[in-house]
């Protein structure tokens, strides 16, 4: 049968254009096709007919269609998208010039539209659209990272090509830290759901080119936009904890790239979840108990190798058990060299006792417990709470009780943390320091209802 | 990164949203092709549900894009004009009833109408009574690598005669052949509207060529 199979194909690739005939039998018959498609030509339907029957089906359709409209579906309702009036005016101006000159020059001229251009609107209208038409975590997640993506490019062209009020900027930064914490937080929950490591590499590769990006802004902003700044850096480091805790053999994460987002400076640990500007933090061994040969986080994730591929597979599977997050990584706490490192290989930390502010306060008998939270709206009812330690420097252990049942965190700062419900939960920080001493602050973190 | 059918889809959830503005629904539908890439599928797509809401203008822009393929597969198969615009009035008077039922996943749209008008195209025979379609001698069929008919013999055949050949092959390869060639549908929409493979398909249009080709050649030489 493979004779009559390959000879199918033949004569279909050559008919297709895509190859050429590959015999005079299969020249021939495609003549006769050709010959087909000149008599299709031929059997047209006159002008007359088609108008006559289009109007009788108008006709008919007027009571047919209307008086059995059925009852409209949760997919139709599908979603309710809300158009500015801009865009409203631009999607005719689009739909319209589409049949005409095709949508190519239109789409230029929105793609490269920066805040503040008047094709702008459009082209945030027509991300939404697509992103409607998304199914799905992986998707949506990883679509949302394109789009904050789109905001850095976008940060970076209006600093380069013009002046602008920092308030541009400054939104503009704020929306990527938006869509990327959206947008990671989506595609760590489908990554826990189905366990596809892509989620979590796409989120790596996200944040190196988006890191570089930023990196490249610095300096160059002041007022808000370099607030705006900071933040996202932040917000990317700590993406990147938890995409290492999560699974630290996912590749796509460049070192370097990522501890440049820390900056420079005395905060020399490489680990992203002691943020620049908080200055506290410098003393103590950082942020995650540290496993000696490896990641960062809960995982003593035994093959310490830098495995950037992302195709190698299993190496989390042979640590001790554990696969949950940071919550549970009291063991490795013991070991003070720390490597907190966002990466998944075991390279030593250029100073693992970072300590650019002297912890040479007189050591009271307890460590002073405290803390800050700031929240951002999700989906729904849900708030996205990210908790910065603030107690005293001399706290070498924290434990986070988030006061919702969740499980507790054991880090320093511990990762964004989604109240998926409104109410108020009882936040407990307990710190304890290398004399035994400890305290504890609870604070209430309300979530609204929206 | 950005591409030109996100324009469209803005243009199209707008239309979907506010179906009262015929000016967008009106430039959605204007493509005059047969529906080939995502952009046009998702055209389609949004004027299949803008008709069930009931809006009978986006129903007759899909008239405007199939109407033609419709009318030359009936026509490729009846032979008579006369009987091929009665078929093709019925053809879409029953999609028009009908529209609601059509979901996208069961058939793609053109497959869906082209299996109404064989539908049709048959109960008009049988309930007739009579023989279905011209019927002439066919050779046997053979795995062959004979040439087929020269080219000249070819375009002198009148498209009567081509389509009295087409319509004396066995059912199944006729249809394969009116779609693909008179109608131009894709393989893809060929293998669904005869319920068949990818695969088979290309294979069945190779037989029907192969056969109409002696079919014709047989003609002409006699």
């Amino acid at each position: 049968m493979s004779w009559r199979i390959r000879d199918a194909r033949d004569f279909a690739d050559a008919l297709e254009g895509r190859a050429r005939p590959s015999s005079r039998e299969v020249a021939s018959l495609i003549a006769v096709a050709e010959r087909l498609c000149e008599a299709a030509a031929e059997l047209q339907p006159s002008p007359a007919f088609q108008t006559s029957l289009r109007t009788s089906l108008m006709t008919e359709a007027a009571t047919v269609l209307t008086a059995t409209a059925p009852p409209v579906t949760a997919r139709a309702h599908r979603r309710q998208i809300s158009f500015p009036v801009a865009t409203r005016r631009a999607a005719i101006a689009v739909a319209a010039l589409a049949t005409t000159f095709g949508l190519v020059g239109m789409t230029t001229a929105s793609a490269s539209a920066l805040p503040g251009d008047t094709l702008y609107p459009v082209k945030r209208g027509v991300e939404n659209a697509r992103l409607a038409l998304k199914r799905g975590d992986s998707e949506r997640g990883a679509f949302r990272l394109e789009l904050a993506a789109n905001r850095v490019a976008e940060a970076n062209g209006l600093v380069e090509h013009r002046s602008v009020p920092a308030t541009l900027e400054a939104d503009t930064l704020t929306a990527y830290s938006e869509q990327a914490d959206q947008g990671s937080d989506t595609l760590v929950r489908s990554f826990k759901a189905t366990d596809h490591r892509a989620d979590i590499i796409t989120i790596n590769r996200f944040a190196n080119s988006t890191a570089g990006q930023l990196e490249k802004l610095e300096g160059k902003l002041d007022g808000p936009a370099a607030v705006a700044l900071a933040a996202a850096q932040t917000q990317l480091a700590s993406i990147v904890d938890t995409t290492s805790r999560l699974c630290p053999a996912c590749g796509g994460i460049d070192r370097d790239v990522i501890s440049a987002l820390t900056g420079p400076g005395p905060a020399t640990e490489p680990g992203p979840s002691s943020p620049a500007p908080s200055p506290p933090d410098g003393a103590a061994p950082q942020t995650n108990p540290a496993p000696g040969p490896g990641p960062v986080g809960g995982r003593p994730a035994g093959a310490g190798d830098a495995d950037e591929d992302s195709s190698n597979d299993s190496r989390d599977d042979d640590s001790s058990g554990d696969s949950d997050d940071a919550s549970d990584s009291d063991e490795e706490e013991s070991d003070a060299s720390d490597e907190p490192e966002p990466s998944p290989s075991p390279r030593p930390s250029p100073s693992p006792s970072p300590t650019p502010s002297p912890s040479s306060t007189p050591t009271p008998a307890a460590p002073k417990a405290d803390f800050t939270w700031s929240g951002q709206p999700g989906v729904g009812n849900e708030l996205r709470v990210t908790f910065r330690d603030a107690s005293s420097p001399d706290a070498i252990r924290w434990k986070w009780d988030f006061g919702d049942g969740s499980p507790t965190s054991q880090v320093k700062n511990p990762p964004r943390h989604t109240y998926p419900a409104s109410g108020t939960y009882a936040v407990t920080l307990s710190v304890s320091n290398k004399s035994g001493g400890s305290n504890a602050v609870t604070k209430s973190v309300t979530v609204p209802v929206r | 990164m950005f591409e030109g059918r996100g324009a469209l889809r803005v243009a199209i959830a707008y239309a979907l949203s506010e179906p009262s503005d015929r000016r967008v629904v009106r430039a959605i539908g204007s493509r005059p092709n047969p529906p080939r890439d995502e952009d046009d599928l998702e055209r389609i797509r949004a004027l299949i549900e803008l008709a069930q809401k009931g809006d009978a203008d986006a129903f007759g822009q899909l008239y405007d894009r199939y109407m033609t393929s419709i009318f030359r597969f009936v026509h490729a198969r009846v032979g008579s004009p006369q009987l091929a615009e009665d078929i093709t009035s019925d053809t879409f008077l029953r999609a028009l009833r009908s529209i609601h039922s059509y979901t996208w996943q069961g058939k793609d749209f053109a497959a869906w109408l082209t299996t109404i008008a064989r539908n049709l195209i048959a109960d008009h025979y049988k309930s007739r009574r009579t023989q279905l379609e011209m019927v002439t001698d066919l050779p046997p069929e053979r795995a062959s690598t004979q040439p087929a008919p020269d080219t000249d013999v070819l375009a002198g055949i009148s498209t009567q005669t081509l389509m009295r050949a087409v319509n004396s092959l066995p059912a199944e390869q006729r249809d394969c052949i009116l779609m693909r060639f008179i109608q131009e549908l894709s393989i893809a929409e060929t293998a669904q509207a005869l319920g068949k493979s990818e695969g088979a398909v290309k294979q069945l249009q190779l037989r029907a060529v192969r056969r109409l080709a002696k079919v014709v050649e047989k003609e002409t030489v006699t």
